[in-house]
């Protein structure tokens, strides 16, 4: 089924100090899907999401939500919640005081406490931001992003700075919201996490648009994946949930084309003969996307 | 209103906003505490050059001479401990990055702004008011009361039951200069984007201002009502026997005018500005 465009960018365009940072950007963000918006250092990303943000002002450039130009990027911001780098608080007010002081501004404070909990800050609600982590602010972050229940959600590097777990759990809770309804338009510079997480790319290089699609297209339907033993295998994998003859197996090694749920299906299946894997190397095809078009 | 109540939490939450209070409190302790010890001397200091043609009595050292004394010892000081807040309004936002959580609601630039140069006003009236209270009562509670004596185009011997009056108009006066100074410090916070900066430049121009009046005679006496610290120095008019209004007034509307200009300035500025950090 065609999906419907929530939100589509034209010919958004921005020099500063002569040096163009963004020429005639223009993509289409699906609704209900997550668009990953990857590029090098310095290509435009974050750019591109502060002009969405209405912190920076493009010379030119249209925005239509839904179908309908909005008369200014900043009409934008009654239906997105944002999170645009590290995020940054008041230290010296609580994380539970932070988030109150803007609930207050988009009529949402009775959501505090059920956004703090959603993402594990509950206990430290009370504490001042001063003592916050990185991984803490983050959390914080994506609760004040969430507040008033956008449609749409604009992180940029949500994932900077955050334990492995956390990320996973955040990732986790990105993925339910978005099977809520909510569309999300995310950087990051893992493309690794991406590729699991979003739906569709853009690529973006020196301001402008390389190329678009779909993530599943660029991934293909497997991945080669290389398992590395610190024992060598047994003669034969009894019980083995794929075809013996499509894996390579060598006396420390198995490559094979998996899927991620494959994949993880193998490492369990290891684990349950008492051979699990030291390392787990999966081909990231998003990554070669990058390095190919920039 | 909510962004307005969430600014003065603000205001009222910050350590520097305290500072300031407090090394206003200390200052001025020890100027009542110096005068307390060595009054006398002071005294002869100040009316030295009267005593050869006046004979003087009576209790020239009281509370309001005292008073007259601080606020115009304090003159450059009270600028430099606003400057310290109001000058940290937007640039402290924008240097933590915090701006960004504001300006990614759904709110117009311009409210925020609107609010951000109330805020400071109010701080700059509230730092005003605390002035006025404890330069008064301890000045008035060690000292006592009698008339004021004021070198000022002559010699200027205010009744006592005149005084309260006075100094009311020149506390309310002071209210509107300190406020146009604040406008300055705002504007170069939004266009500098850093505090230090700010206060420096806030300060630099009005020292320069202050300068050039000093230096203000002769074919040079033409520039002073270009100057906006001369207009911000009129509070010493209510200190002249027969005030002269007409003089105030006009001071007090380049004031007035001068701070609206300023401010739209920095709503426009504010408007426009690339938020890149």
């Amino acid at each position: 089924m065609e999906s419907e465009t929530i939100l589509s960018i034209q010919n958004l365009s921005l020099s500063y100090q002569r040096r163009s940072i963004l020429k005639d950007v223009s993509f289409d963000v699906e609704a209900g899907k997550i668009t990953a918006l990857i590029g090098p250092n310095g290509a435009g990303k974050s750019t591109t999401m502060r002009v969405l943000a209405g912190l920076v002002r493009s010379q030119r450039g249209k925005v239509a939500w839904k179908g309908i130009y909005l008369n200014r990027i900043d009409d934008l911001r009654k239906h997105t919640g944002y999170l645009i780098d590290i995020p940054m608080f008041h230290n010296y007010f609580t994380g539970l005081q932070n988030l109150e002081m803007l609930a207050s501004l988009s009529n949402s404070g009775s959501e505090v406490q059920t956004l703090l909990k959603e993402v594990g800050l509950s206990e430290a609600q009370n504490k001042k931001v001063s003592a916050y982590s990185k991984g803490m602010k983050q959390r914080l972050g994506i609760a004040q992003a969430l507040m008033s229940r956008p449609e749409f959600l604009i992180l940029d590097e949500p994932f900077h700075g955050l334990d492995p777990d956390i990320k996973l759990n955040l990732m986790g809770l990105i993925r339910e919201y978005v099977s809520n309804g909510l569309t999300v338009l995310i950087t990051s510079h893992l493309l690794s996490d991406l590729e699991r997480l979003a739906d569709n790319y853009v690529l973006i290089h020196n301001g402008e648009i390389k190329r678009k699609g779909v993530v599943q297209d660029a991934i293909g339907t497997g991945q080669h994946v290389v398992f590395i033993f610190n024992k060598k295998l047994p003669a034969t994998l009894k019980n083995c949930p794929f075809d013996i003859d499509a894996l390579k197996v060598a006396d420390n090694s198995i490559e094979a084309e998996l899927n991620i749920e494959q994949t993880e299906q193998l490492v369990n299946y290891f684990v349950s003969i008492g051979h699990s894997p030291y390392l787990v190397e999966r081909e990231n095809k998003l990554e070669k996307e990058y390095l190919s078009n920039t | 209103m909510k962004l307005l109540r969430i600014e003065l939490v603000k205001l009222l939450r910050r350590p520097r906003t305290y500072i300031t209070f407090g090394v206003m409190f200390i200052i001025i302790l020890l100027i009542n505490l110096g005068i307390y010890l060595e009054g006398e001397t002071l005294l002869d200091f100040i009316f030295k050059p009267l005593s050869d043609q006046f004979v003087i009595s009576g209790n020239l050292v009281n509370g309001y001479l005292l008073s007259h004394i601080i606020l115009n010892t304090l003159w450059i000081h009270i600028p430099v401990l606003l400057s310290i807040v109001t000058a940290n309004v937007i640039s402290g936002e924008i240097e933590s990055g915090v701006i960004r959580f504001y300006l990614t609601r759904p709110i117009p630039r311009w409210k925020y702004m609107i609010n951000k140069l109330f805020v400071a006003f109010v701080f700059a009236d509230l730092f005003m008011l605390f002035l006025g209270i404890i330069t008064f009562i301890p000045a008035l509670f060690l000292f006592g009361t009698g008339d004021l004596i004021v070198l000022l185009e002559g010699v200027q011997i205010i009744p006592e039951n005149e005084l309260i009056q006075r100094f009311t108009w020149a506390f309310l006066y002071g209210v509107l200069s300190m406020s146009m100074f604040v406008s300055v410090t705002v504007l170069l916070s939004t266009w500098l984007k850093n505090t230090l900066a700010a206060i420096l430049a806030s300060l630099g121009i009005f020292i320069v201002s202050t300068l050039l009046q000093t230096f203000a005679f002769g074919i040079f006496e033409t520039w002073k009502p270009f100057l906006f610290s001369h207009h911000m120095g009129q509070w010493q008019l209510f200190f002249i026997l027969e005030i002269p209004w007409n003089e105030i007034w006009v001071s007090a509307t380049i004031l007035l005018f001068l701070t609206i200009v300023i401010s739209a300035v920095t709503i426009m500025k504010f408007e426009k500005m690339q938020i890149n950090t």
